[in-house]
């Protein structure tokens, strides 16, 4: 193989939700924003922490701790990760800002969140 | 009343749009013959342009698109099938449709040269009948494909001569694209809707900017006055340390040496010191008093520019308002017909046509207006024979009016005929099970009926077998518009349908309001009244024009937590259709027109919401739907808690004087799956005992009101709760207090500060908690 050929290595964005850390692959990441505000949305379901506005679209932030068996998050300080999917942006909570990390694609990588599949997992269904 | 040069104008911008629209249509068309679908919207566009043709006289070109809908009504009942000699005849007169057209516009008269080859081909072509093609079977198939490539040559020449460089011939083009221009400019409505956006965005960060702007000045403010108060202090201090200089030095600086005391300034360092700190107060307080002026300026520029930003919001949304009587004048044709078919005889009224609304409701008011006129006049208004014997008009009437009310367009569709016969529909709906033999629906009960999907008396069925809809999609249309569906019938006099819909959907009307800490609106056309009230009736609900209305706590039903205990409560009354409703909130704040976004895809399940609203300080509102939110009561997160509450969790109570402890432990337990229950004191405690099934209890020793130790006897020395478990947390280490608490039939006895697991381990006796 030359060295052209050589796999580029992939780059993900790592977060944390308590002890808990989670990578998104940073093509999906759109910004990373401080939580002002966040705002309830009654009637969805424990996960879904609230909504806040990001330039006057309205981002559903996601509250892992109550998909994953974490303990007792701490958003005191927040940060909301913002991704693209289906033409949406929805954002995860962090307690830390996010930073970055590169793995050969050879390498597997757990705790990937696959932002389409959870997106279709999560969004909440019309009652049948 | 519209003139006619202005009437033609309307319609060469409108034909503009049909002409567009037939030319893709075909082309798409020949590429895929199997879209069927494609010929019945043709056929739509093509009616469509030959009712308002013949509106503004263009007889040639209402002639022409006659023909190509009765080519097209021919397909699509599939007399003839699809040939190349059918695309080339639509190709051909679409093509002459638009010469005329371009001739038109320039002033010209109305004239084709070919119109009446055009005319007979398409007579041709709606003679032969399918059987003639039936033994040409593959012969049609190969003509069809032919005719596919002979149609893309046909269509390449219309635009050919974009590469041509010849001089004389680009004038040409030039001329002939040019055909349209006119005072009017034709704008995707879509791009409305996004300037809308946008201006909806720009008063978010003016608002932004204008609160920002005050709490600068404020600072600007508090560092103005401290920084006079340095000044002032630093002139006092100069002050004393200029008199306090020694009177007797001399100057050391060779330079001054001839000057005494009083005749030249003397600097030493603390004089300097203290003169520099004066100049610079100085300045700053300029610079300050500089700051603070350009603030205030640029807070009134930004309040002016919003009264500009809320002009140019009216503007634009004004901009895509449309005359109702254009959507009405489509009607005129229709009506002759069916009523020609029907052997009726029917005069249309037309009033309040310059009732303006927007363009995307005046877009989707089409069919369910179409559908009501139909039902009108087929089924509303007798035959002129009945008529007269019944001392009627021997023609009859059908009246379409508008008028605004509010932010509403009222759109009313009357005929003066026989009315719904409510006797059918009351056997209808018994046969199909609706109505039990003894139940005595009121009349407007059974006029409800029809709105049911699927409910159908041979009058329905009639009309669908023909080109109609049920009047349930007729309701599905109006409510995808924000708008409601009333039905007025009397025997033998008439029917009256009234539309309402907002005359906008861009910027809507809204009423405000908040449940908890929370705000909410709703489409202000949803909404008949707002009731004050001090006192909400037990039984939730409430006697309303004469009606028995229910009554909908949205905090409860939404889990909201209520910030006062003020008994002060609105009811907003919310018609919706056929339903009414009542909407208890805490508190109405006004009304507000705002841009109302879809749903979030992520959240688009919720359909207790209909979208969002963000204000201008970025506050999130979500836009209720309030027949939904009826349903929602009925089963309340039947899908979506359904996944994470989990039927066996324990539940503790905790009881402590102390905030802290008690949000502590709570937090704490409920991360661990635990339901929580917390009380201040003994008494609460037990109020909470006797109400909740509690397993297990946490306890302080020392609290007002009611002390643990009693708690604890209480407890221990009652029937029912003698085996719950009660563990307590205190800060009395001593023997004393654990041993009374243990002879108290106390289980557990835990010192604070304790530590998590501590706690775990002891809840671990009782309970296995295998997700800890």
């Amino acid at each position: 193989m030359s060295r052209d050929e050589e796999p580029k290595e992939i780059t993900y964005c790592v977060f944390r939700v308590g002890e808990k850390e989670f990578l998104l692959p940073t093509s999906s990441v759109r910004e990373v924003v401080d939580i002002v505000k966040i705002f309830p949305v009654p009637g969805s379901p424990e996960y879904v922490y609230g909504a806040i506005p990001v330039r006057g679209k309205i981002v559903p932030a996601i509250d892992l701790s109550k998909i994953y068996p974490i303990e007792k998050p701490n958003y005191n300080d927040a940060k909301l990760i913002i991704v693209d999917v289906k033409n949406e942006n929805i954002g995860f909570l962090s307690e830390i800002a996010p930073f970055f990390i590169s793995f050969d694609p050879d390498i597997v990588v757990e705790d990937v969140i696959d932002i389409k599949t959870f997106f279709e997992t999560y969004s909440i269904k019309q009652p049948k | 009343m519209i003139n006619k040069s202005e009437l033609l104008e309307y319609f060469l911008s409108e034909a503009e749009d049909h002409v567009n629209a037939l030319e893709s249509g075909i082309a798409e068309l020949s590429n895929s013959p199997e879209k069927s679908y494609l010929i019945e919207e043709l056929f739509r566009v093509a009616h469509t342009l030959k009712g308002s043709a013949a509106l503004v006289k263009l007889n040639i070109t209402s002639n022409i698109a006659h023909k190509m809908e009765d080519i097209l009504e021919a397909l699509m009942q599939k007399r003839i099938d699809l040939s190349s000699t059918i695309f080339k005849s639509l190709t051909e007169m679409l093509e002459g449709i638009k010469t005329i057209l371009r001739k038109v516009s320039r002033g010209a008269e109305e004239y084709l040269e070919s119109e009446q080859s055009l005319i007979q081909l398409a007579d041709k072509i709606i003679k032969m009948e399918k059987t003639a093609f039936v033994d040409q079977q593959s012969l049609t198939e190969t003509e069809s494909k032919k005719g596919q490539s002979d149609f893309k040559e046909s269509h390449k020449v219309v635009k050919p001569y974009l590469i041509d460089e010849n001089r004389e011939k680009e004038e040409k083009i030039h001329e002939e694209t040019d055909v349209f221009i006119s005072s009017f400019i034709k704008l995707d409505a879509q791009r409305i809707e996004d300037m809308l956006n946008l201006i909806g965005e720009v008063t978010i960060k003016k608002n932004y900017l204008l609160q920002k702007a005050k709490n600068v000045l404020e600072t600007s403010d508090e560092i103005f006055f401290t920084g006079r108060r340095l000044i002032r202090e630093v002139n006092e201090f100069a002050e004393r340390n200029a008199y306090a200089l020694p009177e007797n030095v001399k100057y050391i600086d060779p330079l001054l040496s001839e000057f005494g005391e009083l005749e030249f300034d003397r600097y030493d360092q603390i004089n300097v010191f203290s003169r520099k700190l004066q100049e610079i107060t100085n300045d700053m307080s300029e610079s300050l008093r500089e700051l603070s002026t350009f603030f205030d300026l640029f807070s009134d520029n930004l309040k002016s520019m919003d009264s500009m930003l809320k002009i140019l919001k009216a503007n634009l949304t004004e901009s895509r308002m449309v005359d109702i009587g254009i959507l009405f004048q489509r009607f005129t044709k229709p009506t002759k017909e069916i009523a020609k078919k029907y052997n009726k005889k029917v005069e249309l009224k037309i009033t309040g046509g310059l009732t303006k609304i927007d363009r995307v409701i005046f877009e989707r008011l089409f069919s369910p207006l179409m559908h009501l006129v139909m039902n009108a006049i087929t089924h509303g208004i007798e035959s002129s024979e009945e008529r007269i014997q019944k001392n009627k008009k021997p023609i009859g009437t059908l009246s379409l009016s508008a008028h605004k009310e509010g932010g509403i367009a009222v759109i009313e569709i009357t005929d003066d005929g026989k009315g719904i016969d409510l006797e059918l529909i009351r056997r209808e709906a018994m046969t199909q099970g609706l109505l039990k033999k003894d139940d005595s629906p009121s009349e407007e009960e059974l006029i409800q009926m029809i709105f049911i999907p699927g409910f159908s008396t041979s009058e329905v069925t009639d009309i669908s077998a023909g080109r109609g809809m049920g009047m349930s999609a007729v309701k599905r249309m109006v409510s995808g518009i924000n708008g409601i569906l009333e039905v007025q019938t009397i025997k033998d006099v008439g029917t009256t349908f009234k539309i309402k819909v907002p005359l906008s959907l861009a910027i809507s009307n809204v009423l405000l309001f908040r449940s908890g800490a929370l705000e909410f609106v709703i489409p202000s056309n949803f909404i008949e009244e707002v009731i004050h009230t001090n006192s909400i009736p037990s039984d939730d609900t409430i006697v309303y024009r004469d009606k028995k209305i229910i009554l909908i706590n949205l905090s409860e039903v939404l889990g909201i937590p209520t910030i006062s205990d003020s008994q002060e409560k609105f009811i907003i009354i919310c018609s919706v259709s056929d339903k009414k409703i009542g909407l208890i909130v805490e508190d109405v704040i006004g009304q507000e027109e705002t841009v109302i976004k879809t749903m979030h895809g992520f959240l688009e399940g919720l359909q207790i919401y209909s979208g969002t609203t963000i204000s201008g300080d970025g506050t999130i509102r979500f836009v209720l739907n309030p027949v939904n939110i009826f349903d929602f009561r009925l089963s309340p997160f039947k899908t979506i808690y359904q996944v994470y509450e989990n039927p066996a969790k324990k539940t503790v109570l905790i009881v402590d004087d102390s905030v802290s402890v008690r949000k502590h432990v709570s937090s704490f337990l409920e991360s661990k799956n635990f339901k929580v229950y917390s009380a201040s004191n003994g008494v609460e405690g037990l109020n909470i005992l006797y109400d909740k099934p509690i397993d297990i209890i946490i306890t302080d020793l020392e609290m007002p009101v009611m002390h643990g130790y009693e708690l604890i006897n209480r407890v221990k020395s009652s029937r029912e709760f003698k085996d719950i478990p009660i563990v307590v947390l205190t800060s009395r280490s001593g023997d004393k207090h654990r041993e009374k608490a243990l002879l108290f039939g106390v289980n557990d006895y835990l010192v604070k500060p304790f530590d998590e697991e501590s706690l775990l381990n002891i809840l671990r006796k009782y309970f296995e908690i295998s997700y800890a």
